[in-house]
């Protein structure tokens, strides 16, 4: 179900306002569901909704109809909750905003300046801010529009920024002293709806006095630097903002040593700081000249006139590099792409660059053209380094661009860029950085002299980059060994064979090169440093073959014969095992497969698994599935030595699921009902639980409590909808996501499964405390195959449904009090200063809560000590959520048919107590769970799980 | 409140809790301190003596530990349910069970992970607990099992270990459970967690080390937060030096930097300055400019690191997330 589209369109301006909202979907709609919380309209910071009704009309439209009539010229926005629903309950599944101005015939005004009219004494280098009753067109206002000018009309260069209703005007130079000036604002300004300004604004004022002279603060070239360029244009670093106009050859003396007259133009910094001397013509080669300012009538003077009052003359003398510096190498290479995210680029010249000129204004570099947090360090005379100070962006275009020109890069004898030098390259996306494994190790003694070398990586890598120009054996003098290299099919190893076998008693190393020009990832990610290996050869010749076993889903070997597997999604795992001491080559295993129908390729498993130095898990990809009927798996390895060993067969059958009936008709809608009292306290199970853990106090600062539980239940609900691959706010992200959704609210005409969310399992003794005995129980819900009844009650006390925090609480208490002092656990880690039975002080109870624990809390301007509370805090939130999370995720799950017992077709590899059968640690539905585990590991269903969530496997 | 059954054979009534079970709590172990009885015994009848109630008939074939009746019956309320045990059970399964007793009644102990099938491996190891008559022999019993090749039995071997009170291992004790710590650490297996508890619970520096010299190396960011957590409560002293000591790269440095940065803040401060002074990474020093500023420190004490750094520390403070779930902009 679809919102086909509305009126207003969103941004839309001269709204009526006595318009009606249309909304058009794609199915008659159930009118009551538009009243739930999260539908409304509301004025531009309104709290309070606009009143109104809804009605149905005809083609799938619902009008919105104000009770009154809009405000005129205001911003308005509506929101469409996403739990709106058609007469068939399914929900809109996505937050719907649209935002419009109503009619605006007023024409904007100046309601105040911050200087007042006629003002004087006026500060010369302050900017100015307007302040008018509704925000301007940003491309309204610009220096035609707005402006300062003196009384001869001369206008003055400035930036102009919108801020809300306001806008910034500030000069770029200083103004000139004691001096008439107009600030102007023009009919030209405009606001959203496009009235022009009321009227337009001159306002006087009167800068300050300036009766300081102007002073030289520095030159560029230095006072008697050597070796200058000819192509050298001079710079003069003023203390105050001057005149360029001023700067002329009657004011400025620029002669060589003969006498003879450079005649120059003059250029200027924004801020007339920074005077720019432009020869007409090239200067002379191993000449010496100087510049010598006037004083007197004649000097150069600042913008109020003061003349320059004292100055020396300097000089300085050219060499013969008249030539721009140039890139020789740089790293990323210009034109690149798949560059790692965490690149450190490096780039060298030909020539030493000058280091006053390299920093972040004159070295950037920009993401999608904006600038990123960079260090600029100049590592060598000719080499400049640029880190970003965060990672790029994946598959993100960048430019690393030097600065030309006056203000830019130049060398050291002033050769500046003609114009911006850039350096383009694109990362890749893969956010990680590749290692490798080099056996024999380093350190490793007694290597066979028939021994090879082998290198796995840990990702699959570009074969293209695994060459001897990237690899390299060598003895301890650096020549190199003669021999080959052979990268594996699976692109995750390579193997080296020397043409001859190793001397008996020699060392030898073993290099795997970094940086953009070393060994790389398929993505094109590269290592950071050279790896490195150095072993010693030993006196043997091995001719042992390894020994290898194989199973599937890591069972053990007394249950692994006889298995039924999905087509995919299991996992094979071998171990090899060299008695005589070798190095197990894993990345060149072969996996063989027989069966009906073609296995997947077995270098295409190894890609994409776990390699060790002596093991594998693999997992057999959904992209080949296997078909069903009787399998066998053999798994065959080999040593440095190239002795095989080969596993014994592995018969196991697999079974394929056959489509029928899908879980989700429609979105599944779950009510989490954390508002319940089941224990019939007065309080909620929820809000109990809070009291337990200390994140809330009976009587403490109710604003701090309120905002950590909803952060909390917020946080829990995140967790839950992320494993379902939602976003965090429980939108759908794609074909990806399954069609569950969370929410805190009763839906309104949808069918809804709901979970209670809070305290003891209803099941097991009341009134326990701190300490007492947990029933072990987290959670219970009901089963239900295919999810045919999409309103699940998981709420009863009688048999007790729902997730069982409290539980968590009293067994983490009970290990707590078992080893505490001596050993602190991950729960007494977060929730020793907040637990009052553990000596804490609650949410609600510290005096730092007020300020610490509110939205909007501000991290630079709170104290330490506040910023050190709402870590404690929120840490032991973030703690609670992952965990509450997770529970909640799986009982869902088995309330929309997860882990359906038995084989395919007609189950999904569940067991006997409806879990997954071999579970992995971090698999959601697995039927054990640990604290430690769920806050440190990241959970995820199992991929059939996930598949059937997704409708991609289905149950017959 | 639990279900009552109304009808019920005699003597033996069992009504089925769990479900999600804590694992911690459910142990092989655990679920053999805590019993009354451990059985093996096959189903006999299944059958639903009312609507509401699902009842299966066990004949008891050995008594692995306590004293059981020949026979149990066991009932559950009826239809499947997440942690319930009998709905699914057909005559002929032979389940190894847990169990309490209250009354004339018999309870299953932990759930789903009290009533599993009756592998004979599991039972020998149970048999083999329930043998261990000391501290030290059950110790030495649950090291010797985290090598065990089923899954359940190791990993129920390290969860206990962990969570031993008085833990003490000799040296072979030690190297064992360092070998299954690395195998797991290796495999990804969840069973490295407890295993880490142990390791650092047991104060052996060795152990310690080994782990830290991982750490810092650590690649895979889970890895690295299971390791880092568990070095904090290392018992061994001297982690934290160890760690500023161990940098010798940026990826090293960011990793020690992380574990300051879990440090208290008496000691998160002046071993994140020390840091900062050695620091030559912009990466890294902007990491450590982050957390020092987060503790407090005002940035006139941060001159080690450029003006540049600190300045972009302060600036991307606010968007700086150190949560797994929650969002940096908590509203």
């Amino acid at each position: 179900m679809h919102l086909v589209d509305h009126e207003p369109a969103n941004g839309a301006v001269q709204v009526d306002p006595a318009a009606v909202i249309v909304l058009r979907f794609d199915a008659r709609m159930a009118i009551e569901s538009f009243g739930d919380a999260d539908t409304w309209l509301r004025a531009a910071g309104a709290a309070a909704p606009v009143a109104g009704t809804f009605e149905l009309s005809s083609h799938n439209r619902v009008y919105f109809r104000p009770q009154a009539p809009l405000q005129l010229e205001t911003d308005y926005t509506f929101q469409l909750s996403a739990l709106t629903c058609d007469e068939d309950g399914r929900i809109l599944d996505q937050e719907v905003r649209f935002a419009f101005r109503t009619l605006d015939t007023t024409p904007p005004t100046l309601i105040g300046i911050d200087v007042a009219a006629g003002a004087i004494g006026v500060a010369r280098d302050r900017a100015f801010r307007l302040q008018f009753h509704e925000r301007l067109a940003p491309a309204s206002v610009m220096a035609t529009t707005l402006f300062v000018s003196d009384a001869f009309g001369v206008r003055y260069k400035a930036n102009l920024a919108c801020d809300g209703d306001a806008v910034v005007l500030d000069p770029t130079a200083e103004l000139p002293g004691d001096r008439q000036f107009l600030l102007v604002a023009t009919t030209g300004l405009r606001d959203l709806a496009g009235n022009a300004l009321a009227s337009a604004s001159s306002t006087p004022f009167h800068t300050a006095p300036d009766v300081d002279a102007p002073a030289v603060v520095d030159t560029w070239p230095a006072p008697g630097q050597l070796a200058v360029s000819p192509r050298a244009q001079p710079h003069i670093f003023f203390d105050e903002s001057m005149d360029p106009t001023t700067v002329d050859s009657t004011s400025l003396g620029f002669i060589d040593e003969f006498g003879a007259i450079v005649p120059f133009t003059v250029a200027a910094s924004d801020d007339q700081r920074t005077l720019y001397l432009v020869p007409s013509a090239p200067l002379v080669a191993d000449r010496g000249y100087t510049l010598a300012f006037a004083l007197g009538e004649s000097a150069a003077t600042d913008v109020s006139g003061n003349a320059l009052a004292a100055t020396q003359p300097h000089s300085f003398r050219t060499g013969v590099d008249d030539v721009a510096p140039a890139v020789t190498a740089s790293e990323p290479a210009d034109g690149s792409d798949r560059v790692p995210s965490d690149v450190v680029t490096t780039v060298t010249f030909d020539e030493a660059l000058d280091p006053a000129w390299l920093d972040e204004r004159t070295v950037e570099l920009l993401v999608a053209g904006e600038a990123w947090e960079t260090l600029v360090e100049a590592t060598t005379p000719v080499s400049v380094r640029v880190t970003p100070l965060v990672p790029l962006p994946l598959r993100a275009s960048c430019q690393l661009r030097f600065r030309g020109g006056h203000e830019g890069v130049r060398d050291l004898h002033g050769n500046l860029l003609a114009a911006d030098l850039e350096i383009g390259f694109t990362t890749s996306d893969d956010a990680g950085t590749p290692t490798a494994m080099i056996l024999p190790p380093n350190g490793a003694i007694h290597v066979a002299v028939n021994a090879q070398v082998a290198i796995a990586f840990d990702a699959p890598m570009d074969p293209n980059t695994l060459h001897a120009g990237t690899l390299a054996v060598t003895d301890d003098d650096g020549v190199a060994v003669p021999g080959s290299w052979q990268a594996a099919a699976s692109a995750r190893g390579v193997r080296f064979t020397p043409s001859q076998p190793f001397p008996a008693g020699a060392w030898r190393r073993v290099v795997v090169r970094a940086g953009q020009d070393g060994v790389r990832r398929a993505s094109g990610n590269w290592l950071r440093a050279d790896t490195t290996s150095r072993f010693r050869i030993g006196a043997s010749v091995d001719l042992a073959a390894p020994t290898v076993t194989c199973t599937v889903n890591g069972v053990a070997a007394a249950r692994k014969q006889g298995l039924t597997l999905p087509p995919s999604g299991f996992t094979i795992d071998f171990d090899a095992n060299d008695a005589a001491g070798g190095h197990i080559d894993v990345a060149s295993a072969q996996i063989l497969l027989d069966g009906p129908g073609t296995p997947p390729d077995a270098a295409a498993l190894l890609r994409e698994g776990v390699l060790g130095r002596d093991f594998a898990r693999l997992v057999a990809p959904s992209s080949t599935r296997l078909a069903g009927g009787d399998w066998t798996l053999r798994v065959r390895v080999s040593d440095l030595a190239g002795n095989f060993g080969e596993s014994a067969a592995l018969a196991f059958h697999v079974a394929e699921p056959a489509a029928a009936i899908v879980p989700f008709e429609r979105t599944q809608v779950v009510w989490v009902r954390a508002e319940l009292d089941r224990d019939g306290n007065g309080v909620a199970d929820f809000d109990d639980d809070m009291t337990r853990l200390g994140l809330a106090v009976a009587g403490g600062n109710a604003t701090a409590i309120a905002f950590v539980r909803t952060t909390l239940l917020n946080a829990v609900l995140t967790q839950t909808s992320r494993l379902y691959g939602r976003g965090d706010r429980g939108e759908p992200r794609g074909s990806d996501s399954a069609a569950v959704r969370l929410t805190t609210r009763e839906p309104i005409k949808v069918p809804h499964m709901q979970i209670a969310l809070g305290g003891f399992d209803p099941d097991g003794p009341r009134h326990r405390g701190f300490g007492a005995a947990s029933t072990g129980v987290l959670g219970r819900a009901l089963f239900d195959l295919r999810n045919g009844n999409p309103a699940e009650r998981n709420t009863t006390s009688s048999p007790g449904l729902g997730v069982f925090p409290a539980e968590m609480f009293v067994y983490q208490s009970q290990l707590h009090l078992q080893v505490w002092p001596s050993y602190m656990t991950r729960f007494a880690e977060r929730f020793l200063p907040l637990c009052p039975a553990m000596g804490g002080t609650p949410v609600g109870a510290h005096p730092h809560d007020a300020a610490a624990l509110r939205a909007g809390f501000d991290p630079v301007a709170a104290t330490s000590a506040q910023r050190a509370r709402r870590q404690t805090v929120l840490a032991a939130v973030d703690d609670w959520a992952a965990v509450v999370g997770i529970v909640l995720a799986h009982e869902i799950g088995h309330s929309v048919g997860l882990v359906a017992p038995g084989d395919a077709p007609t189950g999904l590899y569940g067991d006997a107590s409806l879990h997954n059968t071999f579970a992995g640690a971090t698999e959601v539905m697995s039927s054990t769970i640990g604290y430690e585990s769920m806050t440190t590991l990241s959970y995820a269903f199992r991929d059939l799980d996930m598949a059937y969530l997704r409708h991609r496997t289905l149950l017959r | 409140m639990n279900c009552r059954v109304t009808n019920v054979i005699a003597a033996a009534m069992l009504l089925a809790f769990s479900a999600r079970a804590q694992d911690g709590a459910s142990t092989l172990a655990a679920n053999l301190d805590a019993a009354n009885a451990v059985v093996v015994a096959t189903v006999t009848a299944v059958h639903a003596p009312d609507p509401t109630t699902t009842a299966v008939a066990f004949r008891v074939d050995t008594t692995v530990a306590g004293t059981a009746p020949a026979t149990l019956a066991l009932a559950e309320p009826a239809g499947a349910c997440c942690g319930r045990n009998l709905f699914a059970l057909r005559a002929g399964d032979v389940r190894l069970v847990f169990l309490r007793r209250s009354g004339q009644m018999w309870h299953v102990l932990g759930g789903p992970r009290g009533m599993l099938a009756a592998q004979p491996a599991i039972v020998a190891h149970v048999q083999t607990l329930a043998g261990a008559m000391t501290p030290a022999a059950r110790t030495s019993a649950l090291v010797a099992a985290l090598a065990h090749d089923d899954a359940r039995v190791a990993d129920d071997a390290a969860l206990a270990l962990a969570g031993r009170p008085g833990l003490a291992l000799d040296a072979a004790a030690k190297t064992a459970v360092g070998e299954a710590l690395w195998r797991a650490l290796d495999r990804r297996d969840g069973r490295a967690l407890p295993l880490l508890d142990t390791a650092m619970r047991v104060g052996d520096a060795g152990l310690r080390d080994a782990a830290l010299v991982r750490y810092l190396a650590a690649t895979d960011d889970d890895e690295a937060a299971l390791l880092r957590q568990a070095l904090l409560r290392a018992t061994a002293p001297g982690t934290v030096e160890l760690a500023v000591a161990g940098v010798v790269d940026e990826s090293s440095g960011l990793r020690a930097a992380e574990l300051v940065a879990a440090l208290p803040a008496e000691r998160a401060v002046p071993s994140g300055l020390q840091m900062l002074q050695q620091a030559g990474s912009p990466r890294l020093q902007l990491r450590l400019c982050q957390d020092l500023l987060r503790r407090g420190v005002p940035d006139s004490q941060l001159t080690a690191a450029p003006a540049r750094v600190v300045d972009a520390a302060k600036r991307l403070l606010p968007k700086a997330n150190v949560f797994r779930v929650l969002s940096s902009e908590v509203r």
